[in-house]
């Protein structure tokens, strides 16, 4: 699996959304589905599948799906 | 009454909210205001004192709204403000409220005088996000003792900050304001959550002495890595809302020793206003699953199922509270505001034992509830929502999800996500299962542990 499929995956398997909907504008807050339960579920998936530890400032500023992209390439995922 | 105080605490600051920042002389002329215009809006000798719903947001004029009508003595009833149209619009028929306050604009809905108890002051709903018409009822009594008692056992000091990082309706959360005002205290009004930049922006700014979670904002927090954020200006912080797990209690009372910072678990309901108990922080590392002892002018003691009081340490019973906290009584329509008879004792429903020191355990729990992410679900309410929907079902779980069995269910998915959307909660701890037979126990009743059990297997 790509790692871009492995995000995809990732938010869709944590704010219970179907793929498509998935893309690099969503951000939290704008849809009802991203809420903090959802964002907590989110970041511990994506600590799973691409074997991080996000840190406070990480977890914080992951505010959309390219944030997140961004985020993870400081940990040498490559996109 | 704190809520007639006000203007007591003078220069004191009371309020910040983004920009604005008031005292407590300018949040009582504040008030002063509003309660004016709430009375002239209410110039008919039909209706002396109104009935109101007041959708409750983590914001100042909301604060402003709420002390208005403590003051003026008219009832309010605390929304949601995330509550679906449609669970508002039945909360309205089924109590027809004179007012609709929402960001002090101020909706007429009629002049009909309803009879309401004179001690009534507040109404706050228990079950989160489900709408129900059950409503605990509280007297400006109530909410004066237990605030009274927080800051009795709680550091609250006058130049305090502290941040709304819980929701205004929910008893906890209001028990926090409440308890500042007294206090003479200052509230940081904040409506983004833990995990969000923008709650620690406000918190740095604002150099926040104190924190209220739940178990759910200290499994948010650990996550964040609050062990090891850096945070000067935090004294304190508190936990209630239901038992978090030892493990994570002694992380917690580890780094507020390594810290120079004090931790408080508190045990309580809403149908004591808030607080009943509180474990003293020293204790934390050494009892972490102990509730400890009632809160000042507040008494704990155990039951046995003959209603005699246990004596012995580590026998287990009910545990019944008293205090001038314990609320009117509940209501579910209107005609239940006009009179209430409040208990002496609160039955509490939770299963305890008490230790030599006389410090409380909790040990289970008799009514048939459970928690999830700090939200009390009434698992008869989902049985009864989903029985409406003609579907044959038991609905059970714990404090980690909730299982519920149909029989013969075709569709699994979709029966989650309406559940997740009616009871607002994330899918992943609501599991469904389809059964042929729904199963009994030997004397007929529902077998709600055979249905834990398969779900678990």
């Amino acid at each position: 699996m790509s790692n871009s499929e492995k995000l995809v995956g990732a938010f869709s398997h944590a704010l219970a959304i179907d793929e498509d909907r998935v893309h690099d504008q969503l951000s939290y807050n704008t849809i009802p589905e991203w809420d903090s339960t959802a964002h907590m579920i989110l970041i511990a998936e994506l600590e799973n599948q691409f074997e991080v530890m996000l840190d406070t400032d990480d977890i914080i500023d992951m505010s959309s799906v390219l944030k997140a992209k961004q985020i993870l390439s400081k940990y040498d995922v490559k996109f | 009454m704190f809520f007639s105080k006000l203007a007591d605490h003078q220069t004191q600051l009371a309020v910040i909210d983004q920009e604005l920042t008031l005292t407590y002389t300018q949040l009582s002329g504040k008030v002063d205001e509003f309660s004016a215009i709430l009375q002239e809006q209410l110039r008919h000798p039909e209706c002396q004192r109104p009935l109101v719903f007041l959708h409750a947001k983590n914001n100042y004029l909301t604060l402003v709204a709420y002390l208005s009508c403590l003051r003026l003595g008219f009832p309010l009833l605390l929304l949601d403000p995330d509550l679906s149209a449609d669970k508002r619009q039945n909360l309205e028929q089924v109590y027809q409220p004179n007012l609709l306050i929402d960001d002090l604009n101020i909706k007429l809905l009629h002049y009909d005088a309803l009879l309401l108890s004179e001690v009534l002051a507040l109404m706050l709903s228990t079950s989160g996000s489900t709408g129900s018409p059950k409503q605990v009822c509280l007297s400006a009594k109530n909410l004066q003792a237990n605030a009274e008692s927080i800051c009795e056992f709680l550091p609250i000091q006058p130049s305090d900050k502290t941040i709304t990082s819980l929701p205004f309706f929910y008893s906890y959360g209001l028990s926090v304001i409440n308890s500042h005002l007294l206090a003479g205290a200052c509230i940081v009004f904040n409506q983004a959550t833990l995990l969000s930049r923008e709650f620690w922006d406000c918190f740095k700014l604002n150099n926040i002495n104190s924190l209220a979670g739940v178990p759910y904002s200290y499994e948010m927090l650990l996550r964040l890595r609050f062990e090891t954020m850096d945070l000067p200006s935090l004294r304190y912080f508190t936990q209630a809302g239901g038992r978090l797990a030892s493990n994570l209690v002694i992380r917690l009372a580890q780094l507020a020793k390594a810290t120079n910072k004090r931790f408080f678990i508190m045990y309580g309901q809403t149908e004591a206003t808030a607080r009943m108990a509180y474990l003293p922080d020293e204790k934390a590392l050494d009892k972490p699953n102990s509730i400890g002892c009632a809160i000042p002018k507040g008494e704990l003691r155990l039951v046995d199922e003959f209603g005699h009081n246990i004596t012995a340490p580590h026998v287990a019973g009910e545990l019944v509270y008293q205090g001038d906290n314990i609320m009117l009584g509940y209501a579910e329509c209107r005609q239940q505001l006009s009179t209430f008879n409040p208990e002496k004792t609160l039955m509490t429903g939770d299963i305890a034992c008490f230790d030599e020191d006389g410090d409380f355990f909790i040990k289970g729990r008799k009514k048939r509830f459970i928690k999830l992410f700090g939200q009390r679900v009434s698992l008869d309410e989902v049985e009864r929502y989903l029985t409406e929907k003609t579907l044959e079902c038991y609905c059970t779980g714990d404090d980690t999800s909730l299982v519920v069995a149909v029989k013969n269910h075709h569709d699994i998915k979709v029966l989650t996500t309406d559940l997740s959307v009616y009871l607002k909660l994330h899918p992943s701890v609501i599991k469904v299962i389809s059964v042929a037979q729904l199963p009994v126990t030997s004397n007929g009743k529902k077998d709600y542990q055979q249905v834990l059990k398969w779900a678990k297997s």
